[in-house]
């Protein structure tokens, strides 16, 4: 994302390839494999997006808050408004993206922590008020899909590979027009940035509703997928740590980074399943050790580890 | 009449609240890392309250010394190890290292004292005495009493004693405590030690109160957050109006609003993001932006 | 005699800005010695270099008999070196006493402390009437005279005072040096460096003067005071390889292209720009001039709208700019470089410069096919002298490098009027001459430009108007040559000997502490 010319045919060709492959396989029912296929897509939508926003500049730590209002939002369309299973990611979307916006607008001033920490009270608070709000929200109880309302299986799964490439490719064509200079210099120097005539605060919310969006969609794809959803399921921090520490191992502010991330973050999940059995604490143990390894020892990532990309300079905080 | 009750109530919850504020603002003015892993350290002094008194029947507030002076060389020793080179670090790194450290901690302390709420129980925390028409809970008011002399004795320290000057010499102006022969790293490490025993301190207090798991640090860092950003980040006296006003909130609204006891969780965060969006400075006025 | 204090070839600076270059100097015991220059001369540098808080990167510092080689900064206050540093740096929000007592923090200064303590009470009987006092809260001289209370509580053998009356009024500063003389009979070495150079030359004993980092003459204060050396570090003078400008006419005819009419800017109460008024006209190359803390980054902080005026307006071609954000000032063609580089560290050279373009001018121009716009700024940094650097990441240039950047990618913004914060800033002399050859072929393009700079020998000779800002206000405007000569500018850069008298200076009335 970072390179000024998105090197890569190469890497746009791999990614074809593993989608088509992906694609291919799961109509054969593969045990396990299409499970994994569907979290591996669930996970670079989610990745990607947190990364598009890190590369602005934006530590998000509620990514969560995304996440679960798209879960409740094709929840609430197909429910209520008996929208399908197609239509209902739009309705996520566009309430991703709002909130999104709201997000980039209402912190304008915020940076670094302060953002930080407002996104973390932003996902709290959705959580509370989703306990709060049964009328709306089933309260603690949580919302059932109506029985039948689900596609095949597959369909989701193939929807959702798709969903992910597309997340993927939405990103490659965004980062190739004029966006990709401005995200880069806000990045670096928002005072030099704005005297070239950059606006931080429009393009900033603007990669804050394209991520937002991704996010809720790919909330809504663990909606279709479990059935149900609840407070504490759908604003959990669980995926979105998930999805900062897919793009921290795989590499921030690069294009595969989150891709190569989310697949050691699944494949990994697996070993420690085998090993540990499901207990979610040991996997989540497992990725804070990753994740302050990485930090500490891996700042550029695998990506940038494999493309031999030169240190950051420390930024002066 | 509610009103002595709800101010009662607020005053307890203020009191705890204060000393969970202190610890995270004292680590935050002199490092300048926003320590997100500060729940957990909470969290694990209040398991270490619990099993002293479980195993060995140790009241949680004597177990509270204890706690806190092995929180203080955890956190002096985390500090060194991991924390140090993470100094100069971009912010993000410092975000994601804080955040990854709570992460193992809560998530190891769920797998060795798995995820059943635990509470310490001695005798007095389920009595009550009578104030007037007010119920005033004994244990609640032994761990407010034990909150409030801390955060005394915190102020004490940081105002009338030489280390304690240093280290708001170093909030104040590096290069200024550098020309005054404080030496700045030794100064940090001791800081932060000292948040992460007031974090363990607080956790003991806590014990006796609300229920131990090992997922509870999250929603008292937000909490802690709140009071910090509420009072102006790093502001020690800020943090101690801002803990008071959040228990006020959190009060009031238990008592008046529908549903107010569920809702009074969410004050926290509604509060934050109000501040951090009106008054990135907090209420206490102190300009933060970088 | 062997000194206290012996800076032996000492070179040092900031990441990768050299501020000095082989720096000797001596201080002996009980002397006071003065160190004289233009503002980034190094003096400062100097005197951090000394306490340790920067590196030193080549040559040896001595205190003692001791070299301070791999000393911590606080280590070297415990053997005697105390700094009052510029800009006093009080502890904000600490009461007067428990600055001092920070001060005797050290193992050198805590055992005598309480006796200390009555002895600084005693040099400043104000600071004992304020004990209780937040310092932060204090006037400008008490917080000088806390600062260096807090040096003398550590007890030192060698005092350092940088810039103590800096923005003071004659009578503060006069009471500040006052105090400064009593500690020096008490035999304490003092190295001093100071704005007002007639004062310090009237306190200390042998003075140093520091030009461009390097020591260009040293001497018995009776020497100095008068020597033509001291004029010329200040206000420039020799050097003629910087050649002269083929002037180009600016236009008077039409309305002027930048007015600024009344402009006041206060910070908390303090006045940073007092009543300024400018009009530029379309293609004029004018400089702006003036001694530490006039307030000129702060006027082209109000000029591209990282800060709004407190009153007055700005008038840009037409249009009213008070209130616009930088991006709008940019838009308008409104550029400018920032003192402090601030390249896009991990851009390439090239993607710096081609960020520039894409978001300024027109829609038309900001849309045209991204392969003009790279030859438009290849084209812009050949200008520049970088044609060769293009793909190299713009963290690792030179800093004159970076500096040339920021220019080009200024030019790329199409600016009509080009604001210039220190651009010959910490560079070499051939750079400097490099860049003044670059300017000149900017403002031939038809670019009015204002320049802020202290390397005033070099700009004399590219602009063709200079503006003296002092304490916020526009104190001389005109053709180069007459500005230079005006005794009121000499004497805002040189300072005059503070004589009880002064107070009533109609000019120094304006000041305040």
């Amino acid at each position: 994302m970072s390179a000024p010319r998105p090197s890569g045919s190469g890497i746009a060709v791999l990614g074809a390839v593993v989608t088509l492959g992906a694609l291919a396989v799961i109509p054969f029912n593969p045990p396990l494999l299409s499970d994994w296929l569907f979290r591996i897509a669930m996970l670079v939508m989610l990745a990607v997006s947190w990364n598009m926003m890190a590369s602005a500049g934006m530590i998000s730590l509620g990514h969560s808050a995304f996440w679960g209002l798209g879960g409740y939002c094709c929840a609430l369309a197909a429910n209520v408004l008996g929208v399908g299973f197609g239509m209902s990611f739009l309705a996520a979307a566009v309430v991703g993206a709002a909130t999104g916006l709201v997000l980039a607008l209402v912190t304008g001033r915020l940076r670094g922590v302060f953002f930080a920490v407002a996104t973390l009270a932003l996902s709290e608070g959705l959580r509370i008020a989703g306990l709060m709000l049964p009328d709306l929200t089933g309260g603690a109880a949580g919302l059932f899909l109506a029985p039948g309302a689900r596609p095949p299986a597959n369909l989701l799964y193939e929807v959702a590979v798709v969903a992910a490439a597309l997340s993927v490719a939405i990103t490659w064509l965004l980062f190739r027009t004029r966006l990709r200079f401005a995200v880069r210099a806000m990045r670096e120097n928002e005072d030099a940035a704005q005297m070239l005539g950059i606006n931080p605060l429009l393009f900033r919310a603007l990669i804050s509703a394209i991520a937002g969006a991704m996010a809720a969609t790919a909330g809504g794809f663990n909606l279709w997928y479990s059935g149900y959803i609840a407070p504490d399921i759908a604003f959990t921090l669980h995926f979105a740590i998930l999805a900062q520490i897919a793009v921290i191992i795989g590499g921030i502010n690069t294009l595969a980074g989150p891709v190569i991330g989310a697949f050691l973050i699944i494949a990994l999940s697996e070993v420690t399943r085998i090993l540990v059995g499901s207990r979610e604490g040991y996997s989540l143990l497992i990725y804070g050790v990753l994740l302050v390894a990485a930090i500490s020892f891996l700042p550029n990532g695998l990506y940038g580890l494999l493309t031999h990309r030169r240190m950051r300079p420390t930024e002066s905080a | 009449m509610l009103l002595p009750q709800v101010l009662i109530d607020s005053l307890l919850l203020s009191g705890l609240y204060a000393l969970m504020a202190l610890g995270l603002a004292l680590s935050f003015g002199v490092t300048n890392v926003l320590n997100f892993a500060h729940g957990e350290a909470i969290m694990l002094g209040a398991y270490g309250a619990f099993f002293m008194f479980s195993m060995f029947g140790i009241d949680p507030l004597l177990a509270l010394p204890i706690v806190a002076l092995i929180g203080f060389g955890a956190g002096y020793l985390l500090f060194e190890t991991l924390l140090r080179r993470a100094l100069h670090a971009p912010q993000i790194n410092q975000i994601l290292l804080t955040f990854g450290i709570g992460l193992i901690l809560s998530n190891g302390a769920e797998i060795a004292f798995s995820p059943d709420m635990r509470s310490a129980n001695p005798a007095y925390a389920s009595k009550a005495i009578l104030i007037g028409s007010a119920f005033v809970p004994v244990g609640r008011l032994a761990a407010c009493v034990v909150a409030v002399v801390l955060s005394a004795a915190l102020l004490w320290w940081l105002h009338r004693t030489e280390y304690g000057r240093a280290c708001r010499a170093v909030a104040q102006n590096r290069l200024a405590a550098t020309l005054s022969a404080i030496n700045l790293n030794n100064v940090y490490a001791v800081a932060f030690g000292l948040s992460i025993a007031i974090a363990a301190a607080t956790g003991a207090a806590l014990s006796s109160v609300t229920p131990v798991t090992p997922f509870m640090g999250f929603h008292l860092l937000v909490k802690a957050f709140a009071i910090v950003v509420l009072g102006g980040m790093g502001s020690v006296g800020g943090a101690l109006i801002g803990a008071l006003l959040l228990g006020f909130l959190e009060t009031l609204v238990a008592y008046f609003v529908p549903d107010g006891i569920g809702w009074a969780e969410g004050v926290a965060f509604a509060v934050l993001f109000a501040v951090l969006i009106l008054r990135p400075g907090g209420v206490a006025g102190r300009a933060v932006h970088q | 005699m062997t000194a206290l204090l012996s800076v032996e070839r000492l070179s040092a600076g900031y990441g990768e800005l050299r501020v000095l270059e082989d720096v000797s100097l001596e201080v002996g015991a009980g002397e006071v010695v003065c160190l004289l220059g233009a503002n980034g001369a190094g003096k400062t540098t100097t005197l951090m270099a000394i306490t340790g808080v920067i590196g030193a990167r080549g040559g040896d510092i001595v205190f003692a008999g001791g070299s301070l080689a791999g000393v911590a900064a606080h280590h070297r206050v415990e053997r005697g070196i105390a700094l009052a540093p510029e800009g006093r740096q009080v502890f904000q929000d600490c009461t007067v006493e428990e600055n001092l007592l920070l001060g005797a923090f050290g193992r050198r200064g805590r055992g005598r402390r309480r006796a200390r303590l009555d002895e600084v009470f005693d040099l400043f009987p104000r600071l004992a009437e304020r004990r209780r006092q937040q310092a932060g809260l204090m006037s400008g001289g008490e917080q000088q005279m806390l600062a260096i209370g807090r040096a003398l509580m550590t007890d030192p053998r060698l005092l350092m005072l940088d810039e103590p009356s800096l923005g003071l009024s004659p009578k503060v500063a006069l009471s500040v040096y006052e105090a400064v003389a009593r500690v020096a009979a008490t035999g304490l070495s003092i190295l001093l460096v100071e704005q007002n150079t007639q004062t310090a030359l009237s306190i200390a004993t042998r003075g140093y003067v520091l030009v461009h980092g390097r020591v260009v003459a040293a001497g018995a204060s009776a020497e100095l005071r008068d020597a033509p050396v001291l004029r010329e570090a200040f206000l420039g003078g020799g050097s003629d390889r910087l050649g002269a400008t083929p002037r180009r006419a600016p236009d008077e005819v039409t309305a002027p292209l930048l007015s600024i009419r009344g402009v006041e800017k206060h910070f908390g109460g303090v006045p940073a720009i007092q009543s300024f008024s400018l009009s530029l006209h379309r293609g004029e190359f004018c400089g702006l001039i003036g001694p530490n803390g006039a307030g000129k980054t702060t006027l082209m902080n109000l000029l591209t709208g990282y800060m709004r005026p407190s009153a007055g307006e700005i008038v840009f071609d037409g249009q009213a700019i008070v209130g616009l954000r930088p991006y709008q000032c940019c838009r308008l063609g409104i550029a400018r470089t920032f003192q402090i580089v601030r390249p896009f560290p991990e851009m390439s050279v090239l993607d710096n410069v081609v960020t520039g373009w894409m978001f300024a001018g027109d829609a038309a121009s900001r849309r045209r096919p991204e392969a003009d716009v790279r030859a438009e700024c290849v084209a812009l940094l050949e200008l520049v002298g970088l044609g060769g650097r293009l793909g190299s990441p713009s963290g690792s240039l030179t800093l004159g490098e970076k500096k040339r950047l920021e220019l080009a990618r200024a030019l790329a913004t199409r600016p009509r009027l080009l604001l210039l914060d220190e651009v010959l800033g910490g560079l070499s002399d051939a750079e400097i001459v490099q860049m003044c050859a670059v300017l000149r072929q900017v403002h031939a393009r038809g670019i009015t430009i204002l320049m802020i700079e202290h390397v005033i020998r070099a700009l004399v000779r590219l602009v063709d108007r200079l503006v003296v800002l002092n304490f916020g206000r526009n104190l001389r405007d005109g053709p180069p040559a007459e500005v230079l000569a005006d005794p009121m500018v000499v004497e805002a850069y040189l300072g005059r000997p503070l004589a009880v008298d002064d107070a009533r200076h109609p000019m120094t009335d304006q000041l305040h502490d």
